[in-house]
């Protein structure tokens, strides 16, 4: 369990929840609130999993994905979309900028989330 | 001889007097016209009497009588020159009292010796000695005469048409009268000394005269009535067969036998008199003919007119080039200086051919002058009309004839007709033919008009049409950019809504969880506080797919599944539930497959729902059961519990968005969002399905769903 975690989220109270959660559960997290930062942190560093939320500022999800796509990078991080936007079309875009999987903010608990990110881990 | 002469010039010339008197008592140069055929006359008896064989005072008597006379004729005929054809608008007062003065002047001096002292027979023949006022007399008439002459000329220059031919005929007439008048009886007199032309003298107004009737019957010269004009051609032509027929009884009798004249006349009378009567048709047709000739030129082929107007009034719709047509046609063929057409009941009232004079004023006076004659039917000569402010612009127009279009009763028109550029009056053809066409363009004008107004109507709609579409098409995208607007706005106001939520959904839960120094009563409040952040994520969840249900942005994902396999899926996730209230859940489906295509995630909320709510409504120790039947093509989903029931009234209001407040703000026990129904029914509708519910006290409620296989 030595997984390095990227989370964006311009949230702060979430922010700190998923960092909370995910130390406790024993991962090595990051957090940013800006796409912009995002994007520089996961080209500069190597990630096992970045936690992605839609709407930010600077540079939004989606924007981010297509211009990681752009720099192909030889080995991208799991990319889970973590929104409250419940927009099919947005998922379908994500998916197809390589997104494996999508969570709504609010319809997971803290313990669902945790088993969600262990079970891309693993 | 001279005798004869004479009373024939003086019959005719009355004749014509009175006729030229009769026809406009007021009008000055009728008055002066009839003034000078007087002085002819009079001139006539005094020449006549100075040749009879007399002794010389009696002659030079009837000598200075003539002087008399005559010295006012060239006054007269200068006064005619001076107001023909109708009086001048200025007229120069100090001119013609010098020259009545002059001419008084010279009559005073024609009793004298001054004027002719003798009258002696030279050799045995008469002569007469002028004296010095003879010149002053000569000159007096040279100087007049040539004034009206050159008058007369101006005139005849700056007429047109009708006007022209009739001040042709007078200038001609009164200039060979008073010149060979003027010659033969005083200057052969005065300067050669020679009598002998001196008879003929009068007769030379007969040449006045004739060329005045011609013009009064051809040209309409003095407004003679068109009656009598016709009354002159038939007078005309009855003279020629009683000539002719005198005549041929002189030459039959001078061929034949003298002696037995008496009885022969009677024989030769009869046999005249059945000629007559037999010739009289054929010879009438035949003069008739010849009078047109003479009288009226007969320039068109009146079938052939009517055929092409026939031809144009049945091919033309179009109101304005029917019209144009028409009235060209007519213009070419009959010869009209004008044709106008007023027609009260189109855009442009007055159609004209002359459309350099249709002034705007012009084209009101002929709109009020229709109204003026339109009670008249056929053709209204405006010779005939009695004078009036609308016969007095109907000659300034140069008018001759209205026409009143009629069908039926309605007036569709009033066709005013010009004179006749040759300047030729209406012939019987020319009437027949305007009272034949009448009826034909009537007809045309009013199938003309129906269509104007039918074409009108249908413009109008079409425009009407162009613009309601344009309005609707405005609105619509209006609406769609709003529609869009407030989806978007739906969106963005759930998604910042859940933000919070979840932040404090996720932490009570951790303070739930995490801690067991709480207190009972803290974890208690804590835990209502959760729920309600949940129902509240619920809540905003449903708007937003209610936004998008009823802003059809709401898409279905078909798939083929098992409905056995995804209701036992719900069952599992509800059981915790049902065991909280020790329900009793039952699902025993008698097959284990039955696959639909659907949208398997929109049927699992459906299904969540109403099985959610079954449990929720059902007390504790209840049971709730689900059952499946599977036709042909439909499959049937049956969730029955044993809850209180629902009464009939709330029983129809149960699918309605927030049905719970509508009849009652005192809320259940166990609350929802009251939207869950209404949504579960727009999913079941949207995959062309049915949703129902029964419900009894006893027997508790049933919710059945209908959904087609494919």
């Amino acid at each position: 369990m030595d997984s390095k975690i990227l989370i964006i989220e311009d949230e702060p109270a979430l922010l700190e929840l998923y960092i909370f959660l995910l130390k406790k559960a024993g991962f090595r997290v990051e957090g940013v609130g800006n796409g912009m930062l995002g994007l520089k942190k996961i080209i500069k560093n190597t990630y096992d999993l970045v936690l992605l939320d839609v709407m930010l500022p600077q540079k939004d999800g989606l924007e981010l994905l297509a211009s990681l796509r752009k720099r192909k990078i030889k080995k991208l991080p799991i990319i889970i979309l973590l929104t409250n936007l419940d927009q099919e079309s947005i998922f379908e875009k994500a998916a197809q900028l390589g997104v494996s999987d999508f969570l709504i903010k609010s319809d997971v608990l803290p313990d669902e989330f945790i088993v969600k990110v262990q079970k891309w881990l693993s | 001889m001279i005798i004869y002469i004479a009373v024939i010039t003086i019959v005719t010339n009355l004749c014509l007097a009175t006729l030229v008197f009769l026809r406009n008592r007021r009008h000055p140069v009728n008055i002066l016209v009839v003034i000078f055929i007087l002085l002819l006359t009079l001139w006539t008896v005094a020449n006549t009497c100075s040749l009879l064989p007399v002794d010389a005072a009696q002659r030079l008597f009837w000598v200075r009588a003539v002087m008399f006379v005559t010295t006012p004729i060239p006054l007269v005929f200068f006064l005619i020159a001076y107001f023909f054809p109708n009086k001048p608008e200025k007229v120069n007062r100090v001119l013609l009292v010098f020259l009545t003065a002059v001419t008084a002047c010279v009559l005073l001096l024609t009793p004298t010796s001054l004027m002719f002292s003798s009258y002696s027979f030279v050799g045995g023949k008469p002569s007469l000695t002028p004296g010095p006022a003879a010149a002053l007399y000569g000159l007096n008439f040279s100087m007049l005469s040539l004034a009206a002459f050159l008058s007369l000329v101006s005139k005849y220059r700056n007429s047109m048409g009708r006007q022209k031919a009739q001040v042709f005929f007078v200038v001609l007439g009164l200039i060979l009268t008073v010149a060979l008048g003027f010659s033969t009886n005083f200057l052969a007199v005065v300067v050669w000394n020679n009598l002998s032309m001196v008879a003929l003298g009068p007769s030379f107004s007969l040449i006045l005269v004739i060329f005045l009737t011609y013009a009064i019957v051809k040209h309409r010269l003095l407004d003679i009535k068109f009656v009598i004009v016709r009354s002159f051609g038939y007078l005309f032509f009855m003279s020629t067969v009683a000539l002719l027929y005198i005549g041929g009884l002189f030459l039959l009798g001078e061929f034949f036998t003298e002696q037995q004249r008496d009885t022969v006349d009677v024989v030769y009378g009869v046999i005249v008199s059945v000629f007559a009567a037999l010739t009289f048709q054929p010879l009438r047709r035949f003069i008739e003919k010849l009078t047109e000739k003479v009288f009226f030129r007969n320039a068109y082929d009146a079938r052939k007119l009517l055929h092409e107007l026939a031809h144009i009034a049945s091919t033309n719709i179009v109101l304005q080039e029917l019209i144009s047509l028409f009235l060209k046609k007519l213009q070419q063929e009959m010869k009209f200086s004008s044709l106008t057409l007023v027609i009260p009941g189109s855009q442009n009232a007055v159609f004209s051919t002359d459309k350099k004079n249709l002034t705007r004023e012009a084209e009101k006076r002929f709109y009020l002058l229709s109204s003026d004659f339109s009670s008249v039917r056929k053709i209204l000569l405006f010779s005939e009309v009695p004078e009036s402010d609308g016969k007095e612009m109907a000659r300034k127009y140069g008018l001759m004839a209205a026409l009143d279009l009629r069908v039926g009763e309605k007036l569709m028109g009033t066709l005013f007709l010009g004179e006749k550029s040759s300047g030729d009056d209406f012939t019987l053809e020319d009437l027949s033919v305007l009272e034949i066409l009448c009826p034909q363009l009537s007809i045309a004008v009013k199938n003309a008009l129906s269509y104007d107004e039918i074409s009108t109507f249908n413009q109008k709609l079409e425009q009407e049409v162009a613009r309601a579409t344009r309005k609707l098409q405005k609105t619509n995208a209006t609406l769609r950019q709003l529609d869009r607007l407030k989806d978007e706005f739906v969106t963005i106001a759930s998604h910042e809504l859940r933000t919070p939520l979840t932040a404090i959904k996720s932490y009570l839960w951790l303070s739930l969880q995490g801690s067991s120094t709480l207190s009972n009563e803290v974890r208690q409040h804590l835990e209502i506080a959760y729920a309600s952040s949940e129902r509240l994520i619920h809540l905003v969840k449903n708007m937003l797919m209610i936004s998008r249900i009823e802003g059809n942005h709401f898409g279905l994902k078909l798939k083929s599944f098992n409905v056995i396999h995804l209701i036992s899926q719900v069952k599992e996730e509800l059981q915790v539930k049902a065991d909280e209230r020790k329900i009793r859940f039952i699902f025993n489906p008698t097959t284990k497959k039955v696959n639909i295509i659907a949208d398997q995630e929109k049927i699992r909320e459906v299904l969540q729902n109403i099985i959610g709510n079954a449990l929720k409504f059902t007390p504790v120790n209840g049971k709730v059961s689900v059952e499946v039947s599977h036709m042909s093509l439909i499959v049937g989903i049956k969730v029955i519990d044993s809850g209180p029931g629902i009464n009939k009234k709330d029983q129809q209001k149960l699918f309605q968005k927030f049905s719970r407040i509508e009849h009652s703000y005192q809320k259940m026990v166990n609350s929802g969002t009251g939207l869950g129904l209404y949504i579960s029914q727009q999913i079941i509708q949207l995959h062309s399905g049915s949703i129902q519910v029964t419900s009894s006290k006893k027997s508790g409620t049933s919710f059945s769903i209908q959904l087609p296989v494919n």
